[in-house]
């Protein structure tokens, strides 16, 4: 199971735009939705963690 | 048909424990009493790297049943900060205003010494005069010190706001 924060942390990384996350759903710093691809964030904190 | 014939004493005042059933209007309740409550509780996880007042995503919504009720407001935040050095903010907004100070009601700040992320349970209780019977939206809302990213709900805890209107 991806900690949190590394998604977190993930989703970030890929997607310098992102400002703030509520559950699934990503937003820029004006609380506009940040489309992100969801595998490719997981992908990436699996990564940071091996 | 049956018929009640009302007899000379039968009307009178009637001792308040005598009443067992039915509903006291609000406007009947004892001053100090809790007239209704309203909670949400929820474990999404929310994140912000704001240093702006960003809504996290809990609100209760409430429609006072009195103009002159005092709202008394209670947050159980599970806040974390991911980067040493990090700060965190918390505060109230009422139907989008904060209600406190430029720094909200609450903050956090993650030590160098600790692991990260930091991890600390962050209360806020407030009063807050309801001001009319039109509804009012409560929310947490959180931001950063310009350091690292804090948020709420890590490893699958829960944040918590709850309102009670107290009758005048």
């Amino acid at each position: 199971m991806i900690e949190l924060w590394k998604l977190d942390e993930a989703i970030r990384k890929l997607n310098p735009t992102v400002a703030t996350i509520r559950g699934d759903i990503a937003y820029d710093k004006d609380e506009n939705v940040v489309e992100y691809n969801k595998a490719a964030a997981e992908a990436e904190a699996i990564k940071d963690t091996q | 048909m049956a018929l009640t014939q009302v007899q000379s004493g039968m009307i009178g005042s009637v001792s308040a424990s005598s009443v067992t059933t039915g509903t006291l209007p609000a406007a009947q309740a004892v001053s100090g009493s809790i007239i209704q409550v309203a909670q949400y509780l929820n474990y999404t996880y929310a994140s912000t790297t704001n240093s702006s007042f960003t809504a996290t995503g809990y609100a209760v919504t409430i429609t006072p049943k009195s103009a002159s009720s005092t709202m008394l407001i209670t947050c159980s935040i599970s806040a974390s900060q991911s980067a040493s050095n990090g700060g965190g903010y918390f505060t109230i907004y009422k139907n989008g205003s904060n209600l406190a100070g430029a720094n909200g009601y609450s903050t956090m700040y993650s030590n160098a010494s600790f692991s990260n992320p930091f991890r600390v349970g962050i209360p806020i209780e407030i009063t807050n005069a309801s001001g009319g019977t039109s509804a009012i939206t409560y929310e947490i809302y959180f931001k950063t010190n310009t350091v690292g990213t804090v948020g709420i709900n890590q490893d699958s805890t829960a944040s918590s706001i709850t309102v009670m209107e107290i009758a005048p």
